[in-house]
């Protein structure tokens, strides 16, 4: 227990300094009210042009509801990639290093912690802008606890994976070209801009089953179309992502540790 | 007691060679060139419980290499080490408890919060009752005075501030050997002397081994008793501050008052260094010329008023080590190239 008590106030502290750059993010949520404003239009067209009210089983205000929580999601995701790259790059590994913890977990507790306000204020921003646009008129209050937990679990996942990734930078000179790969297969088959129902059959199943969606689908579907039986799996998967990941990052660690090289001296 | 052992310690790094250009880049994806750098090379030697060692040698000399394999984060090539009586690279975890690290050019705290938080996560991290950590926290303010600024935002305190800040915070577990890299690094004179004061006084009151690298030759007079001494990889001094004068110096300045006129002086290995009215400087080679042989030689030619013979200032001596060519030894980068197949 007090083993965990350690991460959670090192996220605790994290969200602190991350409460900081509170004007920052702030500024930034100006990009997240102009992406929301597009989607809004966009889908309105849209809607209007197939002169149809739903849309592979989503309303217009559905859509945008969806739109609004993946976005929350994936822009308060982690950047520990960054974190941990530019480390290994400056020898900056010292201090962290010296600590009794076990090092990519407290970057995964550091990175969960600077995600939290960053994750309440764009999804006030995201929330605000769709509710102006098209009305409230979608989710429903267990969709919004579902949203809430799958998000956190989400954000978990996601720092694990930046975690990893910023770890190649043992091996790697640059490590942001993967994770740009990551981000693109979360836009695409993490279903962040388009929702996993308008994928033609083969590759619904294929993204199904592929860890991305759990990131960004799979809260914003539990919020806007919430039943049991749909996110109690979906939570499993999280949940089975979660420890399969938790397994590689320590075994990557315990390589990378060998082969640790620290720049400067 | 020996609380730290080191045997043949030896690291050797690997580096890919890349050719300039984009040929060169090409080549080096297909066919790297690797180079084997050794940057400590088979280092042996043993710090006491409550010693206060220096370990200076100029940039590159594998002082950063050694402390890094002692505190376990660099694993070494080859040899071994144990300290408290861990290796440090297969029990880095049960030995940061005991162990305390002050880097001069990095930082612990969190930059936009108060060194209050900063302490109070260290406390979580190293598992403190909350009351011991009460106790230890108001003693350390005492000590290093930081009381002021406890909970002004880090990046508002100035570089003396938060370095006092940052060893404070390193000494929150207790450790029993602190690693100082560089720890006075870019202070002016005075927070220099209050720093130097604050380590010295840990190592008295609570018997905190001190393992110390500095290019502050002060940081070495003041602080130390012992000296060692590394470059190209290779300890080539380990002993007394004091004796590492007598080591390396091999010059004394004599200063003279005179009763009678300047009128030269004509000795092998004497040299004047300045001379105004009756006052005269004078360095002695004393590979060539003992002093007393010089000393014995200037009363029969003057009258003397008043002498003084000064060591060159720890700074020359310093200098001088670094200065040494290397060609009596082998150079450690020995860029031996491999071609991988």
């Amino acid at each position: 227990m007090s083993l965990l008590s350690r991460y959670w106030f090192v996220s605790r502290i994290s969200a602190r300094q991350q409460w900081a750059y509170r004007s920052e993010v702030l500024v930034r949520s100006v990009s997240t009210v102009l992406f929301m404003g597009i989607f809004v239009a966009l889908w309105r067209t849209a809607f209007s042009v197939s002169q149809s009210t739903e849309l592979s089983g989503y309303s217009l205000v559905d859509m945008l509801w969806y739109l609004a929580m993946t976005e929350t999601v994936a822009l308060s995701s982690s950047r520990a990639f960054q974190e941990i790259s530019d480390a290994v790059k400056a020898g900056d590994l010292a201090y962290t290093l010296t600590r009794p913890m076990a090092y990519p977990f407290l970057q995964v507790a550091n990175s969960l912690g600077s995600s939290a306000p960053r994750f309440l204020i764009n999804l006030v921003t995201a929330s605000a802008v769709v509710a102006v646009g098209v009305g409230l008129g979608a989710g429903s209050l267990g969709g919004a606890l579902a949203f809430l937990v799958m998000a956190w679990l989400a954000l978990l996942l996601d720092a694990l994976i930046a975690v990893l990734i910023g770890m190649l930078a043992f091996w790697l000179e640059e490590v942001l070209p993967i994770y740009w790969i990551y981000q693109k297969l979360l836009f695409t088959v993490g279903g962040l801009f388009l929702p996993l129902e308008f994928f033609p059959g083969w590759l619904q199943r294929l993204s199904q089953w592929l860890p991305f969606r759990f990131i960004t689908n799979a809260p914003a579907r539990a919020f806007v179309a919430f039943s049991f039986a749909e996110v109690l799996p979906m939570v499993a998967g999280q949940l089975v992502y979660i420890g399969v990941l938790l397994a590689v990052v320590s075994l990557v660690w315990k390589i990378a540790r060998r082969r640790l090289v620290l720049h400067g001296g | 007691m020996s609380i730290i052992t080191v045997n043949n310690l030896t690291k050797v790094f690997t580096t890919v060679e890349k050719q300039p250009g984009f040929r060169g880049s090409l080549r080096s994806l297909f066919k790297p060139q690797h180079s084997q750098v050794e940057a400590v090379k088979g280092i042996t030697f043993s710090i006491a419980d409550g010693e206060r060692l220096a370990f200076i040698g100029p940039n590159g000399a594998g002082k950063s290499t050694t402390i890094k394999m002692l505190v376990g984060i660099l694993y070494p090539s080859q040899g071994q080490a144990q300290v408290l009586g861990k290796t440090p690279w297969q029990e880095r975890q049960a030995l940061s408890y005991q162990i305390g690290s002050v880097f001069g050019q990095k930082s612990q705290l969190w930059y936009h919060l108060p060194p209050a938080d900063s302490f109070d996560l260290l406390a979580h991290i190293y598992e403190l009752e909350p009351f011991a950590y009460r106790e230890r926290l108001a003693e350390l303010v005492e000590i290093f005075e930081v009381e002021p600024y406890l909970n002004t935002p880090v990046r508002k305190l100035s570089l003396g501030q938060r370095m006092r800040c940052e060893i404070a915070a390193s000494l929150l577990h207790r450790p029993r050997i602190l690693f100082l890299d560089e720890p006075t690094i870019g202070l002016d004179v005075v927070v220099k002397q209050r720093i130097r004061d604050l380590i010295l006084h840990l190592n008295q009151e609570e018997g905190v081994t001190i393992f110390l690298t500095s290019h502050d030759a002060g940081d070495v007079e003041v602080l130390c008793h012992r000296a060692m001494v590394i470059n190209y990889g290779a300890v080539i001094y380990d002993g007394g501050v004091n004796d590492l004068k007598h080591t390396y110096l091999r010059t004394k300045t004599i200063s003279l008052k005179l009763g009678t006129p300047w009128r030269g002086f004509e000795f092998a290995g004497v040299s004047l260094l300045k001379q105004k009215g009756y006052g005269v400087k004078l360095e002695v080679d004393t590979d060539v010329a003992s002093i007393e042989s010089v000393m014995a030689q200037l009363l029969s030619q003057y009258t003397i008023v008043d002498i003084n013979i000064d060591n060159p200032p720890m700074e020359s001596i310093i200098a001088q080590i670094y200065e040494r060519t290397p060609e009596s030894r082998s150079p450690a980068v020995s860029a031996s190239s491999l071609a991988v197949e």
